[in-house]
């Protein structure tokens, strides 16, 4: 559930407005696809991070609660839709490449909260889908979206799932994301191709 | 006081400007609040990456900012239906965990914090017209030639000092309640669409002074100040309710 963040609701003629005078109470429903406003994070520009010299200590939910009401829905559906019809494999071009181009260009935050809200709904109840969804985002450029890109490498990386771990790597490799180098070298990788991958990787990368 | 719980909040306030989301440290944080069963979430503070987690099945977030860690707990969707959500619990049980994780996080970077806060929100969602009425009569004076039913949204605050003592500290606080009348609507889901709710929004923020940025507070003193949070705010609750006549305006 989440309450729009405070400034947005007033009946004001100085703050734009979405719904004049009306919060939005959204209650989120867990393990579930994301829905319009059901998004629980997202990476944003300005987050005003201290309450600095007022009384008040309560946090800016801004970077929980922006987006309510936008083209979520219609995204996560498509995404999801997508991953189930085809799955991404290497070498191969895949439509989801081109959906999460064209929507991250359109409208950059609320598309990366989707995506990633995407992803973490399926890590755990279809990692297959969330492996296919890392792959398609490993090959988006990074300029595109590298905070999320790296963000979502490493919770596949973390996974118990192969597929994921691979996925990971694929994206670290397409990107030459040297901030994982450290990573690749300390972490213990139980498949064996895997762990030879890794380590190839980080010699790459170091390069 | 409210029937629904809109958001827990336990919040340090440190140093960590330079404290950044590196793929090592989140995979080190995700392995510590494993119990937790979190996820990384991406979140920049001003262009600046910064270690954020959050768990789609119960509704905490833990994002540890630049100038300060916080813990937050939101409502979730029950499966019955029912309000409020399953996952909130109490607001003790709440301070209980917040406080253990809080803990952990500044064991992990090796901050030490300055200043402490706990703050709740819920909302009272029973009032009936006249109910919420009697409410804003307690706690407002409109301008006589407002249309005194005519009048949909209204902000009432207040704030005032107070010295308390928890564990080896004895601190200044700022002690702080906010009622909000909003016209509110709860969306519970895309196919009923969203349902009108005749609430009001109650906030209560205790919290430790921000003038002082000393970094001080030790564990033991992070423990005993979200130890006693739950009765302060119980015993701000109680005179705010006895204020507004809650009890009386309630339809329940």
């Amino acid at each position: 559930m989440t309450v729009e963040s405070p400034g947005t609701s007033r009946t004001s003629t100085s703050t734009p407005t979405k719904q004049t005078g009306t919060e939005r109470i959204v209650l989120k429903r867990p393990c579930s696809a994301p829905t319009q406003g059901e998004l629980t994070s997202t990476s944003v520009s300005e987050l005003s991070g201290s309450a600095g010299m007022q009384a008040s200590s309560s946090a800016p939910v801004s970077y929980l609660d922006a987006y309510v009401g936008s083209s979520a829905p219609q995204l996560a559906g498509e995404i999801l839709s997508l991953l189930a019809n085809e799955p991404v494999e290497t070498g191969k071009v895949h439509p989801i490449t081109d959906l999460l181009r064209r929507s991250l260009q359109k409208d950059p935050s609320v598309s990366a909260l989707v995506i990633q809200e995407t992803f973490n709904v399926l890590i755990g109840s279809d990692d297959g889908r969330a492996a296919g969804l890392l792959r398609g985002v490993a090959r988006l450029p990074k300029t595109l979206l590298r905070q999320l890109g790296t963000t979502m490498a490493t919770t596949g990386l973390a996974s118990a799932d192969v597929d994921l771990r691979q996925a990971a790597l694929a994206l670290i490799d397409s990107w030459g994301a040297e901030e994982f180098l450290k990573l690749l070298r300390t972490r213990p990788e139980p498949n064996r191709w895997l762990a030879l991958y890794s380590a190839r990787l980080a010699d790459r990368i170091n390069r | 006081m409210y029937d629904i719980p809109l958001r827990y909040l336990a919040s340090v306030f440190v140093d960590a400007a330079s404290l950044r989301a590196t793929p090592d440290a989140t995979i080190t944080l995700l392995e510590r609040f494993k119990h937790l069963e979190v996820l990384p979430i991406s979140v920049e503070e001003v262009g600046i990456p910064r270690l954020a987690f959050s768990s789609s099945d119960r509704g905490i977030t833990v994002v540890l900012l630049g100038g300060r860690f916080d813990v937050t707990l939101r409502p979730l969707k029950a499966s019955d239906d029912k309000l409020p959500a399953h996952n909130m619990g109490d607001f003790n049980s709440f301070c209980t965990m917040a406080a253990e994780l809080l803990l952990q996080i500044l064991d992990y970077t090796g901050r030490r914090a300055h200043r402490l806060a706990a703050v709740q929100e819920g909302l009272i969602s029973r009032l009936t017209a006249d109910g919420l009425s009697t409410v804003r009569q307690r706690l407002l004076t409109l301008p006589q030639e407002v249309p005194q039913e005519d009048v949909f949204e209204w902000d009432y605050r207040f704030a005032y000092r107070l010295q308390r003592t928890f564990g080896e500290y004895d601190e200044t606080t700022y002690n702080i309640a906010t009622v909000l009348r909003r016209k509110m609507q709860l969306e519970e889901d895309a196919e009923h669409g969203p349902k009108e709710l005749a609430g009001i929004q109650v906030g209560l923020d205790l919290n430790t002074l921000p003038e002082n940025t000393q970094a001080r507070f030790s564990s033991d003193g992070i423990s005993a100040f979200f130890a006693s949070a739950p009765e302060w705010h119980n015993d701000l609750q109680r005179r705010l309710e006895a204020l507004m006549e809650v009890g009386a305006a309630h339809d329940r």
